[in-house]
């Protein structure tokens, strides 16, 4: 799990450095501060279940088994990448992983996990499904209607809303009401749970409940994980409306520091070890980088093929 | 200031000479770059020849209906309008022609033009309007500006529809309709609606022997022109050389035009011309000599000589008369 | 064998056999199972086939075309009902950014069915009566087709859901029990992207679709009495477009008149009438004319949805007024 979580930062700190260098194009995200969310929530799944992730949720595809490799390809928009250059910031379907491609409207996309629950039902397979969504996506009409079918047909399909204080420049408090997200659940009559997102085996553990009672038939859950976002929204918003203070007091609970005190304190991972993981992780995405960067994007003479499967 | 040589023009790869029909100047006359200097006629076509300067012409060297070889210098001009000397003209040498036409007569007014592969464009009528499919009808028949121009039209405005020149090729074809364009092997170039008539395109001759033989006004002689003579030469030994046999057979040619109108825009966009019927009908023809060779044979006493060879000669009507342009080993 | 079946009982039957045949169909939509659907297409069909294969959704057309979309995307061959294609509008996002997007970026098929029940003439008003495939036409990745017989309707369903592209099938109202004709037993298909030419002639192409191919027909009939014969192309799909026999007919006759009736601006007819003046320019002896609904919302009353449709007798004014061009 650390292994993972250190993955996802080494990697994400590369592709900000390439952003910078204007050797990646588009918009860097960095899941930075959302680490424990996205591995402990992946690390629930089996092999045949299927995930959404978002563009925070990095280390969910590499827990589900996507290379390094792969990743460096479709973030540099390469025609070896996993979508040749035709969509970015992880929008890859990968069915063997059982992880399914995004759009930007993320909200949207929450009815087509519903659908890929139902499918699994219908062919009987005991798997589920798990998708995200953020503080601000989860305002959106279509999350609603997902939750609505999701609920009243009693799918195996769970939903992680990424409360991570801010959508864009927008703080919670100009986005919703209530306490707690997770008592929107009861409007839809299912369970509903808030959990301590930089705490990667917390995590872990109440998706792995949800997960088991999604595959025992019992229907879907939603799951609130609190974190912060401790990057802007993208590398080119600096997120100076964040209290300093705020992100101060979040810097105390970033998700790799709290795990690696709790492997350390429990014997599992020494300084040494610790720095060397770290390495041996940094040169591998650094080796990903220098090879991705010099592979070929697809030709210009492909941009009609492919609209339609035949 | 200087002298320019008007040559006899070689307006065919074959021609070795030409007459010259009528001066359009004297000497003396000023003439301008492009404006018509003199008419000729050869074996196949009669022609207007351009000035090749402006200036004035300072000499004329050789008479009307005098036929001399392609290159000879016919003509002088001068091309400094300013130092030409201008002798009172000597009027020509007289010459053995015996038939001047009359100042009174109208010289013909036939165009002359060289032997065109497809009628000219000329500008369309103010006022009408001719859609696309009714101006590429129009250039497939062969069926020019000005004829078109004097169709009637059912459509808004009097517009010619499809629907009226079809109407209007079927009664051309039927003869219900006097050609305004002459058909193949009938006659001299005679275009315009005022003069249709071969007769006054020709030269009227008023004296020699023939005009005892056949005096006026019982009867009227007219000069053939060149084209004619030759076109009546070659026909007429064509049917001494040869038997003429004829034989009228029915030809469905819904499936040709099918094809034909299918690959018409294909091909004009590759070619630069039309799909007429024309190359299916000459397909068709060889075809069919090559399954009946003894048709393609000419007879040499009591021999029968078999052409392995075929020349497909496609007569062609134009304004002038008959052509017959010819593909070898077709 | 010659067996005459209304459009609507087409549809049901083409329906009912592909998932006889394929037991990755199912139904997903509101009111479909226990009540048979709003029009009843699907009656019969829960006790036949479970409830797994005939879902009763909440209402929640978004949620639908999603969940259409994702079981697509999961192997399965959804066919998901709208109850009026006036209501797509609530799952456009979906269609437009997921289900038509999702194979160009990810390569992954989407066969996917929506039928739509469109089109006036049943005095539905504003909401029940829109004839919106024009929205999606400028969609790539969508397939669309909107069938005029029972047989096509039958055919075109069977090969709507056998593509692996979602494909927004388009069936109109007033055609479900206004239309009946000869349909073949058993499953066949009617390929997407290929029109029918419903009646040779050669003064004048009419091209249309849905109820303005009844309407041709008739005026045709009328005309022919008077010696014009018009030729019908019925265009069946409207995503592929079938350009080759559009141009064929018009290359054939020289005037075109494009009929339909969803509103003119930005119809289909406006499309068509583009791929005419650029693929047969030269052929035509007229300009080209579309007959459609004007530009307003479908009106409720009945003198005011008879002007605001066409029909036989202005389809046959506006053929009239082309061939005397």
């Amino acid at each position: 799990m650390y292994r993972y979580m250190v993955l996802m930062r080494e990697f994400e700190n590369v592709i900000l450095r390439l952003y910078q260098q204007g050797k990646m194009i588009g918009g860097a995200y960095s899941g930075r501060g959302n680490e424990a969310t996205a591995v402990g929530s992946a690390f629930a799944l089996g092999a045949s279940d299927a995930i959404f992730p978002m563009h925070r949720d990095l280390g969910a595809h590499f827990v589900k088994g996507q290379s390094v490799r792969a990743m460096m390809l479709t973030y540099l928009g390469r025609a070896g990448g996993l979508t040749r250059g035709r969509d970015g910031t992880g929008h890859y379907t990968d069915r063997a992983l059982g992880i399914y491609g995004n759009i930007s409207h993320l909200g949207a996309m929450v009815p087509v996990a519903c659908g890929v629950a139902l499918a699994a039902r219908i062919k009987k397979e005991k798997t589920v499904t798990l998708t995200y969504i953020g503080d601000g996506g989860a305002s959106i009409g279509e999350v609603h209607e997902g939750l609505i079918m999701a609920s009243a047909m009693n799918l195996p399909f769970i939903l992680i809303i990424e409360n991570n204080q801010y959508a864009y420049s927008t703080p919670i408090g100009r986005q919703f009401r209530v306490s707690h997200l997770s008592d929107r659940a009861a409007g839809y009559g299912i369970p509903g749970v808030t959990v301590d997102g930089t705490d990667v085996l917390e995590v872990y553990r109440v998706c792995r409940e949800a997960v088991d009672r999604g595959r025992e038939g019992k229907g879907p859950t939603l799951i609130e994980s609190v974190t912060m976002r401790m990057s802007g929204h993208a590398a080119h918003d600096t997120a100076w409306y964040v209290p300093k203070a705020e992100l101060k007091a979040w810097e105390k609970k970033d998700p790799l520091a709290t795990f690696e005190r709790y492997l350390q304190d429990r014997g599992v991972l020494t300084p040494s070890a610790r720095k060397t993981l770290a390495a041996e992780i940094r040169a591998q995405v650094e080796a990903e980088a220098e090879y991705a960067l010099g592979q070929p994007y697809a030709p210009g003479e492909e941009v009609e093929q492919g609209v339609y499967a035949e | 200031m200087s002298k320019i040589e008007v040559v006899m023009p070689q307006l065919g790869e074959s021609l070795t000479e030409g007459t010259i029909v009528k001066w359009h100047k004297k000497p003396g006359d000023k003439i301008r770059k492009d404006e018509t200097l003199l008419e000729i006629s050869t074996d196949k076509v009669d022609s207007e020849i351009p000035s090749p300067a402006s200036g004035v012409i300072t000499k004329i060297l050789f008479d009307e209906q005098k036929t001399v070889a392609v290159r000879t210098v016919i003509a002088e001009i001068e091309t400094d309008e300013a130092s030409a000397v201008v002798s009172a003209s000597a009027p020509p040498p007289p010459d053995v022609r015996k038939d001047k036409p009359s100042a009174a007569e109208k010289a013909p007014q036939a165009p002359a033009r060289p032997a065109p592969a497809a009628p000219p464009a000329p500008a369309p009528a103010p006022g009408r309007f001719y859609s696309p499919l009714v101006l590429s009808i129009a250039r497939e028949e062969g069926i020019s500006m000005s004829e078109l121009e004097r169709l009637p039209g059912t459509g808004e405005g009097g517009r010619v529809s499809k629907k009226d020149l079809l109407a209007y090729l079927d009664a051309r074809k039927h003869g219900t309709v006097p050609p305004v364009q002459d058909t193949p092997s009938a006659s001299a170039p005679a275009h315009q609606a005022s003069a249709p008539r071969i007769e006054s395109a020709l030269k009227h001759v008023d004296s020699g022997d023939l005009v005892k033989k056949y005096p006026a006004p019982a009867h009227e002689i007219l000069q053939m022109s060149n084209i004619l003579m030759k076109m009546s030469e070659h026909m007429v030994r064509s049917v001494q050389t040869s038997p003429h046999v004829q034989a009228i057979h029915e030809c469905d040619m819904t499936a040709v035009d099918r094809i034909r109108r299918k690959n018409a825009a294909a091909f004009e966009k590759r070619e630069g011309f039309k799909l007429t019927f024309m190359p299916f009908i000459c397909d068709a023809v060889i075809k069919a000599l090559k399954q009946y060779p003894l048709v393609n044979s000419s007879v040499e006493g009591d021999k029968i000589i078999l052409k392995r060879f075929i020349n497909l000669g496609i007569a062609v009507a134009s304004e002038n008369g008959l052509i017959v342009p010819v593909v070898k080993n077709a | 064998m010659a067996r005459e079946l209304t459009y609507i009982e087409a549809i049901s039957e083409g329906l009912r056999e592909e998932m006889r045949r394929d037991p990755t169909v199912f139904l997903i939509g509101e009111d479909i199972g226990e009540f048979g659907g709003a029009f009843k297409v699907t009656r019969g069909f829960l006790e036949e086939f479970s409830a797994e294969r005939v879902i009763d959704s909440v209402l929640a057309e978004g949620a639908i075309i999603g969940a259409a979309t994702g079981a697509a995307l999961a192997g399965l061959r959804p066919v998901a009902e709208m109850q009026f294609a006036d209501f797509i509008s609530n799952g456009f996002n979906q269609i437009v950014n997921i289900s038509a997007k999702y194979h160009y970026r990810n390569f992954v098929p989407v066969p996917m069915v929506v039928r739509l029940p469109s089109g006036g003439g049943i005095r539905g008003g504003p909401f029940h009566s829109v004839n919106p495939e024009a929205w999606f036409l400028h969609v790539p990745g969508l397939k669309i087709v909107a069938p005029s017989t029972p047989a096509d309707a039958k055919g075109l369903l069977v090969s709507a859901i056998r593509d692996p592209n979602p494909v927004l099938y388009f069936e109109h109202k007033f055609l479900y029990r206004h239309s009946r004709g000869e349909v073949a037993e058993g499953l066949y298909e009617v390929p997407i992207g290929k029109a029918d030419v419903k009646r040779t002639g050669t003064d004048l192409t009419i091209i249309t679709y849905h109820a303005g191919v009844h309407w041709a027909l008739e005026a045709a009939s009328a005309l022919a009495e008077h010696g014009i014969e018009c030729e019908v192309v019925d265009l069946r799909s409207l995503v592929p477009l079938d350009r080759e026999t559009i141009l064929l007919s018009v290359r054939k006759t020289g005037r075109a008149l494009i009929v339909h009736e969803a509103n003119i601006t930005g119809g289909v007819g406006a499309e068509i009438a583009a791929i005419i003046a650029a693929g047969a320019f030269e052929h035509l002896d007229a300009p080209v004319r579309r007959l459609a609904a004007p530009d307003t919302p479908v009106p409720y009353a009945a003198p005011l949805e008879e002007a605001f449709l066409p029909n036989v007798a202005k389809v046959r004014e506006a053929a009239e007024r082309l061939l005397a061009y």
